[in-house]
């Protein structure tokens, strides 16, 4: 069955794929946009309607929402059939596929005040010197813990490497490790850049793997999960650290603002605190994820559009739409506003000064897989940080073209 | 008159050649075309750019980590076929001669309850198996009552391969290097399925059993009763009677469970997407989920068609050597 089903996406694609041309901008008057986006709780669909709701209401443009499950495979069949939306949800990650497709319309120097967005987040959302969208909103890692275990071990949160091992060490019992988290470079990266170490250069033009730097780091991590002080989510029995930390299976987790949400929905009663991540040897570091706003090259209501978005990330709606969610307002502006009320959230927003973009180049998803594959390596043991280096390195090279 | 009845004949059959060609040989003939392409699938197909054998190329000759991602999906799926189609044709066969046997009390419940799990949704199954599998699961659980200590495995974690399991206790921690094939080692292409992606044949062995068996139990019907009895009256056994005269009779039926099965075994793709995703270390990446993986996240259509292809080819050489290996020989 597999490969006629994709035969047949594809013919489907084919199919729909009368190109509709974009055209200029010569509609005037109100016109009704289509929207894509996904959904991540009832809560948030709920405050996405409500500010669209809200826009509908001036009168300007009519906005349709479509809100959906396997979010990147419809915007995909979408863009390759020629009728994309005129305004989509855009994961960071795959910012570089969509730049370099000519998908998106470059509108993130248009928006009002586009400098008060975070540097960082901009930075996530630029290819090739050019700024694609605005961020919608934004989360960092940072390290999550619970304030009792703490407590009873005589631990304080860790601010130096040296610190995080030892409060790993007091906080492991037989069976339990003091320290859970996901396997991934989107959890290990944040001790890369605490090392001063990075897969890629600034301008990606070359590899980095092959580093003193990077060695230390991975070797640190690697020997918190060697010693057990510290573990996978899913060798504790859970499908990641904020459950870990939830289910008692963990005292610490390196997490997102998304665990908010989810301790409060499912761990009600369990009492957890945020704690900036320790410092390397090069200092703090850590990384953003984000989502902006795109607006469709191929859309022919590219100015409406535009006057869309730029309600959507006015102050006051990014106040409105992070009020009750975890996540955190794009611009810096916001900051102190969004952290009354939740000061204990604040860690998290002291990591976007700092956090490292952890966006690359079109097609680097397979060199993050091979990365991911050494990482899953180390944490259960059975590679070396020198096999890591040498089958990521040259992986890197084969998609940065040298 | 002839003429006419060449026109009503096209007609009839018209829909059914619009249908197919619609949606089967229009579909083929693009993927085909789209295999030589650089394809983001971001953008309607008029921007794509031809790349000659570029695709194939990468992923065939070409020494990178393309070349040595799409090498591993071919291990792990060789190994997965080599492991699920014997198992799967042998306990189906056995189950249709269970059901099949005239002293047997209950049949039409056994027929059902072996036939279940092939009606089950395959992600459904999946999430019950992730959950047998889990660390505090069953299958811990009762190892643990079993064996003394506590068994608490992460068996969907586990990328370790088992031949090298079983070479490891034979003292062989490492092959000889070089031996390099498509980019992996002698030594890695040895490694046999992981843990993990036993957990997965063990689940696909599972679900398809009941299919085959039911083909298998029609086969059997179908064999007349006299020539057991005559078999009997000549003086065989049981044994000389089920492997000389039931089971050359059920050539047919074998045929076709092993071609379905080498089909099926080749391009498992839902049960990696709900478990595993392709890990832990890519040891459950097969070529049907690496499709997805490029079409989907990596935005390199072209390449995923391209796999989609040699995918195509590598089950046509199976199905002929299987073709040569069960031939009538006379």
């Amino acid at each position: 069955m597999g490969t006629h089903k994709w035969l047949f996406a594809a013919s489907a694609i084919l199919l729909i794929g009368a190109p509709a041309c974009g055209g200029g901008d010569q509609n005037q008057g109100p016109q009704t946009l289509q929207m894509y986006a996904f959904s991540s709780s009832p809560a948030e669909d709920a405050a996405l309607n409500a500010a669209i709701a809200a826009y509908n209401k001036l009168g300007r443009h009519t906005v349709n929402l479509s809100l959906l499950p396997e979010y990147d495979t419809a915007l995909q069949t979408a863009l390759a059939g020629g009728q994309p939306p005129d305004v989509f949800y855009v994961n960071d990650n795959k910012l570089p596929d969509l730049a370099r497709a000519g998908a998106l319309e470059p509108i993130g120097d248009r928006m009002d005040n586009s400098a008060d967005f975070h540097e960082s987040l901009v930075k996530s959302f630029t290819f090739d010197g050019v700024n694609y969208c605005p961020p919608k909103d934004f989360s960092t890692l940072q390290l999550v813990y619970n304030p009792d275990e703490f407590a009873a071990a005589g631990v304080q949160p860790p601010t130096t490497w040296q610190e995080l091992a030892t409060a790993a060490e007091k906080l492991t019992r037989p069976g339990r490790p003091g320290l859970a988290m996901n396997p991934e470079f989107y959890r290990w990266g944040v001790f890369l850049a605490q090392a001063g170490a990075w897969p890629t250069n600034d301008d990606f033009t070359a590899m980095t793997m092959d580093t003193p730097e990077m060695r230390q780091a991975l070797q640190y991590v690697a020997d918190l999960h060697r010693k057990g002080h510290a573990a996978t989510p899913a060798a504790v029995g859970t499908g990641w650290g904020g459950e870990a930390l939830g289910k008692g299976k963990a005292a610490m987790t390196i997490e997102g603002n998304w665990i908010v949400g989810a301790m409060k929905t499912d761990f009600p009663n369990v009492k957890y605190a945020v704690a900036e991540l320790p410092s390397g040897p090069k200092g703090k570091g850590t990384m953003a994820f984000s989502v902006c706003y795109g607006v469709a090259k191929a859309s022919s209501k590219r100015d409406a559009a535009i006057d869309f978005v730029k309600f959507m990330t006015q102050p006051e709606q990014q106040l409105a739409f992070t009020k009750d969610f975890p996540v955190m307002p794009s611009r810096r502006s916001l900051s102190d506003e969004w952290l009354s009320g939740k000061t204990e959230l604040k860690p998290f927003v002291d990591g976007a000064a700092y956090a490292r973009k952890s966006v690359f180049v079109p097609g680097f998803r397979t060199v993050i897989d091979t990365l991911n594959d050494g990482i899953q390596g180390l944490a259960a043991g059975n590679r070396t940080v020198d096999q890591v280096i040498s089958t990521t390195q040259p992986a890197g090279k084969d998609v940065l073209g040298k | 008159m002839r003429r006419g009845q060449n026109l009503a004949g096209w007609l009839f059959t018209a829909p059914a050649i619009l249908g197919l060609g619609v949606f089967l040989l229009a579909p083929i003939i693009l993927a085909l075309w789209v295999s030589f392409r650089d394809w983001s699938a971001l953008a309607p197909l008029g921007t794509s750019t031809p790349v000659g054998v570029k695709n194939y190329h990468d992923l065939l000759v070409r020494s990178g980590i393309v070349q040595t991602d799409f090498a591993r999906s071919l291990r792990n799926n060789l190994y997965y076929v080599l492991g699920v189609v014997p198992a799967q044709t042998a306990l189906a066969l056995l189950l249709a001669v269970i059901v099949n046997a005239k002293l047997l009390r209950g049949k039409t419940f056994f027929r059902t309850a072996f036939y279940f799990p092939s009606v089950t949704s395959s992600i459904a199954v999946a999430f019950i198996f992730i959950f047998l599998f889990s660390p505090n699961g069953v299958i811990n659980a009762v190892l643990s009552a079993l064996l003394p200590g506590t068994v608490d495995t992460v068996w969907l974690n586990e990328a370790d391969g088992v031949l090298h399991i079983i070479a490891g206790w034979l003292g062989i921690e490492s092959g000889p290097s070089g031996g390099n094939i498509m980019g992996l080692s002698a030594w890695d292409w040895l490694s046999g399925p992981s843990i993990a992606l036993t957990a997965v044949m063990i689940l696909a062995v599972w679900t398809t059993t009941g299919t085959f068996m039911l083909m298998f139990l029609a086969g059997l019907q179908n064999i007349p009763e006299e020539l057991d009895e005559a078999a009997l009256i000549d003086g065989a056994n049981a044994r000389q009677r089920f492997f000389r005269v039931t089971l050359p009779m059920l050539r047919p039926t074998l045929v076709l469970v092993i071609t379905l099965g080498l089909i099926g075994t080749w391009q498992v793709f839902d049960q990696i997407y709900a478990m595993t995703s392709g890990g832990p270390q890519k040891t459950t990446l097969t070529p049907s989920y690496l499709i997805y993986r490029e079409g989907f996240e990596n935005s390199a259509m072209g390449r995923a068609a391209a796999i989609a292809f040699i995918l195509f080819v590598v089950i046509l050489i199976f199905t002929a050597l299987q073709r040569l290996v069960l031939r009538e020989r006379d």
